[in-house]
């Protein structure tokens, strides 16, 4: 929800190191961040925060996972990908590697997928190459049918 | 250094980073809840992570408040919020699942319940397979693609409440092989699934065919809009729940459908796909290309604006401004044109402002239609429905062209409506030159037991002959019931010379007497009933004894008492003639008519014996007769013949074996003796007109018939031995190969009732019959020469024989000579109508892939006269073909005058492939009945 | 010369038993078929192994000769069958893939007496498919059955 950004970040994990320098935290094992609506889960999350707060959420796994209402009336939205950067400014989330985002009951998967919270836009990304993934939707019937 | 008491510790290293660890006993696992999978990758399997199972209780919490967390403040304390959610664990489903039967080998990790899922990592893409795949996902793989992803299975899940609701969806759409994804390089034919043959495969005139590239079409049977649509392009852009758009060459898949094209967008809302840029849509047996299209994925309605589509099976193709897809495979186009030619060539079409094809009932209707020659339009019809698929596919004969001296120009231009799947109409108009405009119109109509066909025809005022001339005819074959079959053949004509003048069928040209039959016949396996009533319009010769009607119950018995078989034939017939007519013959004797009673109960036996067999029988054969006759009624009055008939008939089977080149073959030898006895015990026989009876023709088979008569008014008195030798020679697969035979008969009594096949009608008085020989060769399986003869007794000349050479491949080949000659045996009586020596020689004979060259020559060589020439040439391509004949043909002189007269003609005929059968008469039968044979077998193009 | 009489054989098992299916009703050949099979001693029930189907039977007349005045003097008659043999224990197999056997004969018309001549062609055409009975038995009766 829009109103997420308020919301206190609550991070569990197994293990967490933290660098001073760099504003760094990254945490490992079974890592799981909440605010709000929005859970970002993956086995390593590095959070880069500054003065101004969390900027960047940089989550891995195997998937690594993310989920929020975008709006009240909105389903929630998930995505699951090897990679997932989120830019907490831009309310932007880029997956990459194996990206998956499933929105209701359809899904896209693809080689990178720039979900825009804000805007609630959902941009994917192939790749042309043999070994390259194009962009796949999978849209479910609707339940009324026609 | 770690602090027992903490759960976990960190100190900061060199480079800045915190580095920490857990307290292992503190993290003791309390729950069986695996993490989610942990067969992670070896890239980043990091050792705590590969053993811990830590229960939620034992994880590190941490909250950061968002802003206020400043840099410093280190994360590690550990505060835990009141009221904090529940921890969400990962999606339920992973653990609920049953475990997969076979482990796949790359799993890495050992753990106790494994996930039941069981993923391996593949180029970029998880591949997780599942032991219950949806057998209907297709596993793309199988195509030796390395890299193509199985349609793995998904999962999707939704948030319900707290937990996620995660089920397993079908795989996702099969990727299918970059190759067949990219845009054809479209030569123009190519695009439309138009390859050319390789040389030397072309079989008929088309010098290449549809082909559909195998797509790996999902089969899935749940109903069409319960099926999901999968969508596959480069790159993407969503407003989640609104538009999307894709574009650098997508596709679109649902169900056995699949559109592609080079962009588009997607409303999820109206669920209506707008597709852009060489866009094509296939299914199984069609294809559409455009380069704009429209597709509504609810209804399966797809609207393509100025798109070509092809019919694969159909070989059919077309064009239109807009074609529309239905969702029950309906097409539609309008302001278009539809054809059956391939690509590149425009020899016709129908252009028609709309067109629907109806592949379900195989059926097109056209609206507003022209029909264009060469880009020409040649014709118009506000309705015109045809076939689309070969149910009923020849060739549509498009105007027959002809000019002979008889009847000057002659167009006939048909309208050919296949009104429904199971009745369709054919009128003809048809100009000629000297007689004026003749409709003829046939209407066949087929139900499940029956097929009908109704023709009649129409000239008002001919010119020529001065009056209206007309044709009925009905033809019908039915099954009323089980074991019931019903045939009626009705045809009746205006005037005697309808079929002189205007027919073109040249077969019933021929007829003298036009068939009026009303038949049912009831068929059980031991005996049958059959009522007929069979009359006739006479148009020439002599009007004929007519059954009116004719009642038969005939039947076997087999195994009576043993060995005997009993048959027997029970008939009652009412014979009638027309004596009016101009036809009438003039004999007293011949306006005889009236009832006859026939009984024939026969008693045989069989012993069968694979070196030979005795077969004796016994016969009472009796006509019973009450007659009355205008002309003279001293014949009026009852009358009746009958007969015993006791027959032996035997014979040796000898073999040997033989080899030759092409394998091995088996010749026999096989002797026959028949002893026949006919007791005749009436004088009324020579009194009994012939109704049905004619003494047989002089054949080897006919030798060893038991009364020598077809019909029940005749038995040939006689006391006789019928000898007969014939050899045949068979393959080891049992196809006669050679058959030889040659038999005679000899007497020992006259005949004095009625004569024995090769005496006179009533009667004879030779000891012993001519030879009768017959030869069958079939030098190979295509090419044979078949001979019969008739051969003096005394002489040993032959007196008839025949001969026929035919070589027939089952193709457009197709070549046969005979010659027929009994000069000999008439030559006491030259005069005599039977007395012929004709040849004849026919042959069809492809010059090429396109030209086909065909002709007729008979020759009556006794009185030097040419009965029938003709030579036509037969240009087809892929789609029409084009028949020039020149003819020339014996007609019956008018009046008695006994000079020879014949008719000549020039006869130009389209037949257009595709568009349905044509009626009778001049489509397919033209070349039957000049040749005898078959048009090739399926009019093939 | 090499001729003895025919050894004593007997019918092999697997072929003494045949269904018999005529896909075109009427049938002018089945009646033929059935007494051609009876007397071989071929009995015919709709389970046997080996399946005889008559796919398609044509009959034609046409002129042969003509007289000098455009009429039929004699009519040729043609019959042709084509047929096949599967076993249906092997899913249907073509033990003796689709073959054509025909036969040709030629009668005089006799046209003072349409009547008779009818009642000829009806003679002659039986006799033509009886004959075509025969090779088709004969035909089967050589299927090899170890095949």
């Amino acid at each position: 929800l829009p109103e997420d950004r308020e919301q206190p970040i609550r991070i569990s994990a197994d293990h967490a190191s933290m660098n001073e320098l760099t504003g760094v935290t990254v945490y490992t094992g079974n890592v799981e961040i909440v605010q709000g609506t929005m859970v970002i889960r993956g086995a390593r999350v590095e959070l880069h925060r500054n003065d101004a707060g969390v900027q960047r959420i940089i989550s891995t796994g195997s998937p690594a996972q993310f989920q929020q209402k975008p709006s009240q009336e909105q389903p929630l939205t998930k995505a699951y990908g090897k990679r997932m950067d989120y830019r907490v400014a831009q309310q932007e989330v880029t997956i990459t590697e194996s990206a998956r985002v499933d929105q209701e009951r359809d899904t896209f998967t693809g080689e990178r997928i720039v979900y825009n919270m804000e805007k609630s836009l959902v941009n994917a990304y192939g790749s042309d190459k043999d070994s390259g993934q194009r962009v796949q939707m999978v849209i479910q019937p609707k339940s009324g049918g026609n | 250094q770690t602090n027992p008491d903490r759960l976990w510790s960190c100190n900061l290293t060199p480079s800045g980073e915190w580095d920490c660890e857990v307290n292992e006993h503190l993290a003791q696992p309390s729950g069986p809840t695996p993490p989610i999978s942990n067969d992670t990758t070896e890239s980043d399997t990091s050792a705590a992570e590969q053993t811990a199972e830590a229960s939620p209780a034992g994880r590190v919490e941490a909250v950061a408040e968002p802003a206020a967390v400043t840099a410093t403040a280190p994360v590690t304390e550990v505060i835990t919020t009141n009221g904090a959610p529940e921890p969400i664990d990962w999606p339920e489903n992973f653990t609920s699942r049953p475990q997969p039967a076979a482990r796949s080998a790359t799993a890495s990790v050992p753990s106790a319940d494994k996930a039941a899922w069981d993923c391996v990592a593949e180029g970029d893409s998880w591949e997780c397979n599942h032991d219950n795949a949806p057998a209907s996902a297709p596993d793309t793989r199988a195509q030796g693609q390395a890299v193509a992803t199985a349609g793995a299975p998904e999962w999707s899940c939704t948030a319900g409440g707290d937990d996620w609701d995660c089920k397993e969806v079908p795989g996702t759409a099969p990727v299918t092989r970059q190759a067949a994804l990219g845009p054809l390089v479209p030569a123009t034919a190519a695009a439309l699934d138009w390859y050319p043959y390789a040389p030397g495969e072309a079989t008929g005139a088309c010098i290449g065919h549809y082909v559909e590239p195998d797509f790996a079409f999902l089969d899935d049977d749940r109903p069409f809009d319960q099926q999901p649509v999968y969508v596959n392009a480069l790159n993407s852009s969503t407003e989640l729940g609104g538009l999307t758009q894709l574009e650098g060459g997508i596709q679109l898949q649902r169900g056995g459908r699949l559109i592609s094209s080079v962009r588009g967008e997607y409303d999820q809302q109206s669920s209506v796909a707008r597709l852009f840029g060489e866009v094509r849509y296939r299914e199984r047996g069609l294809l559409l290309t455009s380069e704009q299209a429209d597709a509504d994925m609810l209804s399966g309605k797809t609207l393509f604006h100025n798109a070509q589509y092809v019919m694969h099976q159909e070989h059919m193709r077309g064009q239109a401004e807009q074609i529309t897809r239905y969702g029950d495979r309906r097409v539609e186009l309008s302001k278009g044109a539809i054809t059956f030619c391939a690509p590149g060539s425009n020899a016709w079409q129908i252009a028609a402002s709309n067109i629907e094809l109806n592949p379900e009932n195989g059926r097109g209707v056209a609206r507003h239609a022209t029909f264009d020659v060469a880009g020409v339009p040649v014709l118009y019809t506000p309705y015109l429905s045809f076939p689309i698929d070969d149910r009923r596919q020849s060739g549509f004969l498009f105007p027959s062209l002809g000019y002979s001296e008889s009847n000057g120009i002659d167009i006939a231009i048909p309208y050919y409506f296949n009104l429904a799947e199971n009745y369709d109409d054919t009128l003809t108009l048809r100009h000629i030159g000297e007689r004026g405009l003749l409709l003829e119109n046939e209407f066949r109509y087929m139900n499940h037991w029956s097929h009908n066909t109704l023709s009649n025809a129409w000239l008002s005022g001919d010119d020529k002959y001065g009056d209206d001339r007309w044709l009925f005819g009905f033809k019908h074959n039915g099954m009323p019931m089980d074991n019931l079959h019903s045939r009626i053949d009705f045809t009746r004509v205006s005037d005697d010379d309808y079929f002189e003048n205007l027919g073109t069928d040249l077969e019933v040209r021929r007829n003298d007497h036009l068939n009026q039959i009303f038949e049912l016949r009831y068929l059980q396996p031991g005996w049958n009933l059959s009522l007929m009533t069979h009359s006739y319009q006479t148009i020439d010769g002599s009007t004929p004894y007519e059954k009116v009607p004719q009642l038969t119950l005939s039947g076997t018995q087999p195994g009576l008492a043993g060995a005997l078989d009993f048959s027997y034939v029970a008939e009652y017939t009412r014979f009638d003639r027309d004596l009016d007519s101009i036809y009438a013959p003039k004999g007293k004797a011949d306006a005889t008519v009236g009832d006859r009673v026939h009984l024939s109960p026969r008693l045989s036996a069989a012993f069968e014996r694979p070196w030979g067999y005795i077969r004796p029988s016994a016969t009472l054969w009796h006509s019973e007769y009450d007659l009355e006759n205008e002309r003279d009624n001293s014949l009026d009055g009852g009358y009746s013949a009958s007969a015993g008939i006791v027959s032996i008939d035997s014979g040796l089977v000898l073999e040997r074996e033989f080899d030759l080149a092409d394998g091995q073959y088996i010749q026999t030898l096989e002797p026959r003796l028949m002893l026949l006895h006919a007791d005749v015990n009436s004088d009324d026989l020579q009194d009994i007109p012939l109704f049905d009876s004619s003494l047989l023709d002089f054949t080897y088979y006919n030798l060893f018939h038991e009364t020598g008569w077809s019909g029940n008014d005749r038995v040939a008195d006689t006391q006789q031995a019928t000898l007969g030798l014939s050899s045949a020679v068979y393959s080891d697969q049992g196809i006669e190969k050679l058959r030889l035979g040659v038999a005679q008969a000899h007497y020992f009594a006259d005949r004095e009732y009625a004569g024995r096949p090769g005496d006179r009608n009533n009667g004879g008085t030779d000891n012993s019959s001519n030879l009768a020989t017959l030869a069958n060769w079939n030098f190979t399986r295509n090419l044979r020469l078949t001979h019969n003869g008739e051969v003096d007794r005394d002489t040993y000349e032959f007196l008839e024989h025949n001969y026929k050479l035919s070589y027939l491949p089952g193709d457009k080949r197709l070549l046969y000579l005979s010659y027929r000659d009994n000069l000999e045996k008439y030559n006491d009586d030259p005069a005599n109508s039977s007395a012929h020596q004709q040849m004849d020689l026919a042959f069809r004979w492809p010059l090429s892939n396109s030209w086909t060259g065909y002709g007729r020559w008979q020759q009556d060589l006794d009185n030097n006269e040419n009965l029938e020439t003709l030579l036509g040439i037969e240009y087809s391509s892929c789609c029409w073909k084009l028949r020039l004949s020149g003819r020339s043909w014996v007609v019956d002189p008018d009046g008695n005058v006994e000079e020879f007269e014949t008719d000549n003609g020039v006869f130009l005929q389209f037949v257009l492939r595709g568009l349905g059968a044509f009626g009778q008469g001049q489509g397919r039968e033209f070349l039957e009945e000049i040749t005898g044979y078959d048009e090739d077998d399926n009019g093939a193009f | 010369c090499g001729f003895k009489l025919r050894g004593f054989y007997e019918v092999p098992e697997a072929l003494s038993q045949v269904a018999l299916v005529a896909r075109q009703q009427p049938s002018q050949i089945e009646p033929m078929l059935r007494s051609a099979l009876r007397v071989n001693r071929i009995d015919i029930t709709a389970d046997a192994r080996y399946q005889l189907e008559i796919l398609s039977e044509r009959n034609t007349r046409r002129t042969a000769t003509l007289t000098g005045d455009a009429d039929a003097d004699e009519y040729e008659l043609r019959s042709e069958v084509r047929f096949r043999v599967i076993d249906q224990q092997r899913d249907g197999f073509e033990v003796i893939p689709e073959r054509r056997v025909m036969t040709e004969r030629v009668y005089t018309n006799d046209r003072d007496n349409i009547t008779a001549s009818s009642s000829q062609e009806g003679l002659v055409r039986k006799q033509m498919q009886q004959d075509l009975a025969q090779q088709i038995v004969r035909q089967y009766l050589s299927i090899k059955t170890d095949a």
